[in-house]
């Protein structure tokens, strides 16, 4: 049913890679996904497989080591879709784009705010330039954010300096400066990682309450599957700068279609479920990505790798319909199992 | 029972926060205060709680590395804290300690020869072949190759280096190993190889682990004992399937509760309990119990006075009225 529906933004065949002493690292190699409005699209994956780089691509906040190569993300919001990454990078339309139709909260809350500035100054000026509020309008706004993240005092602590706040209360400021112009988009990289998980609950709940409000589609980038099971509604999983499997929720949980999802499902210690028993391991570690395996990059930690055909051939797409897809040679074209 | 093979009693650790023109202590941080606590041999004890909890600081006065304010640390019944620095280094070899960021406790101008084969020169006890086999030998056991002896850290990823930092405490064949954090910082997948090696190591061994963790997950595979700590001291210390079953402090519940479950048929599942920002203030904890004031079964006048003593492993004065809710296991 969703398929029928228009995404918010597409991105499709993207590729960011960076220069390095190295070599060219290809952090994101070919990603296609959707993003559609008042739905969350987990972005799950381990260190390197790209899920940070794709997401500071969508905002154009690649560093300057780092190019974006190829592909298209489309925004759909109000107006004529358009390619984000054909706006000029000094353009108005780029700034109204960032923290106006598309927020972003940053992994640790405490180093993305100005520490020199108080909560309020910083969430103020963003008011002031996607809203055009005047400067006391603004600070009323902006008492009443803080207000609705959760803050307690909002009056008192809008003066409070980061450093003078709790890694929650800071990761709660920054989702008030990321919701600050309603943005239809919001873009969460791991913003609860370096939380305490009490902490991490009040937030995931506080970022749940808000997109029913507003109706916001949100990008939830996370290495923890169950803040996925908690938020997501369709989960994208990558592995090495690529998606290898997207599916919806609970379908990926029940039946996860990719060796490597499947693996990590298995992997992971659930509550009430190991206690004291050997784990099922993947094998290895997650390669450099500038020595890319051939082939399928998982094969060489793959269970069911098929020898002379995943070390060869970079496996297809293989769409199983109803949004599930999977990069897999186990899988024909028709979606059954080869 | 078993004599017990380490012994933490009524340990406090202050830090000194301010001083006054006299130089004399006038704010100090309590960061453990009054913890008794007994691992006996071959056990796996588990230390949880969030940030700031004072769980990194017991374990490093246990292993030496942060002196105590006061109490004791008896090893085999001897105090530790009590002894002088020479004789004390006769223990530094059985107590070893496994940090949790690999990236920065390996020293990058080293080889893995020289950081693992370090305890041995160190204590003068290896040199020569020797030293290369007892390294080799170590390598092989924790799943590395001994090839990779004369390369340096840099060369490896996040799960190695953590196998290294495993090597190094191990090469001394300790008896307790506290364990800081040791799989936090590593991929998904790589977690759970290093924590079936340190099962393995374990048994193979006959080791016993102080293992700190903020994750209760995986304290729940790993340990056999579980002490919860909030605020410097220890609320809950059970067997692990009690804890995880039937928690009787409040704060175990709201902790267990609040652990995001990757099944999605039990999104939103009840009884998540949601608990207020309101931290107590370090320097100056407040009298009873340090919980109370995010606690929802809180009674004031009861929880908000006097000492609150760790009765049958729980540190509650109304652990007898309340039915607390625990973790259902699940069949997979």
């Amino acid at each position: 049913m969703e398929q029928t529906l228009k995404p918010l933004l597409e991105i499709s065949g993207l590729r960011t890679s960076f220069d390095t002493f190295d070599g060219k690292v290809r952090a994101v190699d070919g990603v296609d996904l959707e993003v559609y409005a008042g739905r969350t699209l987990c972005v799950v994956g381990e260190s390197g497989c790209g899920k940070s780089v794709t997401a500071r691509s969508i905002l154009r906040l690649v560093e300057d080591s780092g190019s974006i190569d190829a592909g298209s993300i489309t925004w759909h919001g109000d107006g004529e879709p358009f390619d984000i990454l054909s706006l000029d990078p000094r353009g108005k339309r780029l700034q109204r784009l960032r923290g106006g139709d598309i927020g972003m909260i940053f992994q640790e809350p405490a180093a993305s705010l100005l520490p020199l500035r108080t909560i309020g100054a910083q969430l103020i000026e963003t008011l002031r330039i996607h809203t055009g509020l005047d400067k006391r309008a603004a600070r009323a706004r902006a008492v009443e954010l803080l207000d609705a993240v959760g803050i307690p005092d909002p009056k008192r602590r809008i003066d409070a300096y980061p450093f003078q706040l709790s890694g929650g209360m800071c990761q709660r400021a920054m989702i008030a400066i990321a919701l600050c112009a309603n943005p239809s988009l919001l873009i969460a990289d791991e913003p609860t990682t370096a939380l305490d998980v009490t902490t991490q609950a009040r937030i995931l709940d506080l970022l749940r309450d808000l997109q029913a409000e507003h109706r916001m589609a949100v990008m939830f980038i996370t290495h923890d599957l169950g803040v996925v099971a908690e938020l997501a509604d369709e989960v994208a999983v990558m592995y090495l700068g690529r998606v290898v499997e997207r599916a919806p929720v609970d379908e990926l949980f029940a039946d996860p279609k990719h060796p490597y999802t499947k693996a990590l499902l298995a992997s992971v210690p659930v509550l009430g479920r190991d206690r004291g028993r050997d784990l099922p391991t993947i094998p290895g570690t997650v390669p450099n990505p500038l020595h890319r395996p051939s082939g399928c990059s998982f094969h060489p930690r793959c269970a069911e790798a098929v020898a002379g055909k995943c070390d060869i051939d970079a496996p297809t797409e293989v769409d199983f319909g109803g949004g599930r897809t999977a990069e897999c040679v186990l899988y024909d074209t028709e979606g059954a199992r080869a | 029972m078993t004599d017990p093979l380490l012994e933490v009693r009524d340990l406090h650790v202050r830090f000194p926060v301010r001083r006054n023109l006299l130089g004399r202590t006038t704010v100090e941080n309590h960061a453990v205060s009054g913890v008794d606590l007994a691992l006996v041999p071959g056990e796996t004890l588990a230390l949880v709680g969030e940030s700031g909890c004072g769980k990194t600081t017991l374990g490093r006065t246990i292993v030496g590395a942060q002196k105590a304010t006061s109490g004791s640390v008896l090893f085999e019944g001897e105090d530790l804290t009590a002894m002088r620095d020479r004789d004390r280094a006769r223990y530094r070899r059985q107590i070893r300690m496994v940090f949790q960021d690999p990236f920065s406790s390996l020293n990058p101008r080293f080889t893995l020869r020289q950081i693992i084969g370090d305890p041995l020169v160190a204590t003068g006890e290896a040199r020569g072949s020797e030293l290369e086999d007892r390294v080799a030998e170590m390598m092989r056991r924790v799943g590395l190759s001994p090839d990779y002896m004369d390369r340096y850290p840099h060369a490896f990823s996040g799960g190695q280096r953590q196998r290294v930092n495993i090597a190094r405490a191990l090469i001394v064949n300790p008896r307790l190993v506290v364990a800081d954090e040791p799989v936090s910082a590593l991929d998904v997948s790589v977690r759970a190889q290093i924590l079936n090696l340190l099962r393995e190591l374990q048994s193979e061994l006959g080791l016993t682990y102080l293992f700190i963790s903020h994750d209760l997950s995986v304290v729940e595979n790993l340990a056999d004992r579980v002490a919860v700590m909030y605020f410097g001291r220890i609320v809950e210390l059970a067997s692990t399937a009690d804890l995880y079953e039937r928690p009787q402090h409040p704060y175990t519940e709201a902790l267990m509760s609040a652990v995001p479950i990757p099944d999605p048929s039990l999104k939103g599942r009840g009884g998540r309990i949601l608990l207020p920002d309101e931290l107590p203030d370090p320097s100056n904890p407040p009298p009873g119990c340090a919980f109370a004031r995010r606690c929802r079964h809180a009674v004031e006048g009861r929880c908000d006075t006097g000492a609150i003593p760790l009765e049958d492993g729980v540190r509650c004065v109304r652990r007898e009225e309340l039915d607390l809710q625990g973790i259902v296991a699940t069949q997979s």
